[in-house]
C-alpha cells in the first residue's frame, strides 16, 4: 500500500464555494475512522479526571482522528473527479467501550471560476 | 521501639482505606482552584481577542453578504475534551437523588463550549481569515468503557465552520 498523500481540495460547510459556481454534483462522499484510546492516554486522563478540566490527551487524539476522517472524505471526492466538497457535516459517536467513530460527509461537486 | 514500629505498620495498613476520601478532598480543593484558574485564563484570552480585533469573528449564519463577497474559504474545526472532577461527579451523584440543575456539570460543559469557540476564533484569526460562517457546535460522550470499571468521564465538544476571506 502506498502512503497516502494529503489531499487538498476546497472544502466548506456552506452550500457554495467562494468565487466559483457549482457546475456539477457528483453525489455524497464520506470518510470515517474508528479510534480506540490507548491505555497510556487512559491513565493520564484518569489522573487528570481527579481535578477535572481539559483532558488534553483525548483532545489531541480526537483532533487527529477527525483530520483523518476529513482527509478520507477528500480522497473519496478526488477519486470521483471532484474539485470541491460542499455542505460538510461532522458526526461522532461512541460505538463501543472506549472507542469512538469520527465521521465526515458532504457533497462532492465540480466548481468553475 | 517495637511498639512504635507496630503502630506505624498499623497506620500504613489502614491508609489505603482512607485513600479515596483523601483523593476526593484533594479533588474538591485543588480541582476547584485549578478550574477557576482555567476559567480566568479563558476570560483573559477572550478579552485580549476582543481588544485586538474589536469584534467576534464567529457567526452561525450562512449568509456572508453582510461584509462583502468572499474570495477564499476553507473548513476550520477545533475541539476540546473536558471532564468533571471526582468531586463534581460526587456532587452530581448526590444531586441525582433530589433532581434539579447539576451546577457542577453545567459549569464544566459551559467552560468547554466557551473554550472551543475561543479556540476557533483564535485559529481562524491566526490563519488570516476574516470571519467564520455557519459555525456548528456538537458534543459527544467518549468514555465509559463497556464491562470495565472506568473512572474517567469525558465529553468531547467540537466546533466547525467555514472560514472566509473578503
Amino acid at each position: 500500500m502506498q502512503p497516502q498523500q494529503p489531499v487538498q481540495i476546497a472544502v466548506s460547510n456552506t452550500e457554495t464555494i467562494a468565487g466559483a459556481t457549482i457546475v456539477q454534483s457528483l453525489g455524497l462522499v464520506t470518510g470515517s475512522t474508528v479510534r480506540a484510546k490507548n491505555i497510556g492516554k487512559d491513565i493520564l486522563a484518569g489522573l487528570k479526571n481527579i481535578v477535572g478540566g481539559e483532558l488534553g490527551t483525548y483532545t489531541q487524539l480526537l483532533n487527529e482522528a477527525r483530520n483523518q476522517a476529513l482527509q478520507r472524505m477528500m480522497a473519496d471526492a478526488q477519486a470521483r473527479g471532484a474539485n470541491a466538497v460542499v455542505n460538510v457535516r461532522f458526526a461522532t459517536s461512541a460505538v463501543a467501550g472506549g472507542a469512538a467513530e469520527l465521521f465526515a460527509y458532504g457533497t462532492a461537486v465540480i466548481v468553475q471560476g | 521501639m517495637a511498639e512504635s514500629a507496630e503502630s506505624i505498620i498499623a497506620l500504613l495498613s489502614i491508609l489505603p482505606s482512607f485513600l479515596p476520601i483523601i483523593l476526593i478532598l484533594f479533588s474538591a480543593v485543588y480541582g476547584t482552584i485549578y478550574q477557576n484558574g482555567l476559567e480566568k485564563k479563558r476570560l483573559r484570552r477572550e478579552m485580549e481577542f476582543f481588544n485586538k480585533y474589536g469584534k467576534d469573528n464567529l457567526m452561525t449564519l450562512e449568509n456572508h453578504g453582510l461584509s462583502g463577497k468572499p474570495v477564499a474559504m476553507n473548513l476550520v474545526f477545533t475541539n476540546v475534551t473536558v471532564g468533571p472532577s471526582w468531586w463534581q461527579l460526587f456532587i452530581g451523584w448526590l444531586k441525582g437523588i433530589f433532581g434539579g440543575e447539576i451546577q457542577s456539570y453545567s459549569r464544566v460543559l459551559n467552560y468547554g463550549r466557551m473554550e472551543v469557540l475561543q479556540r476557533l476564533r483564535e485559529k481562524a484569526a491566526q490563519e488570516g481569515w476574516d470571519q467564520v460562517i455557519n459555525v456548528r457546535l456538537e458534543s459527544v460522550v467518549i468514555s465509559k468503557s463497556a464491562g470495565r470499571n472506568d473512572k474517567t468521564s469525558a465529553i468531547e465538544i467540537y466546533a466547525y465552520g467555514t472560514a472566509v476571506k473578503y
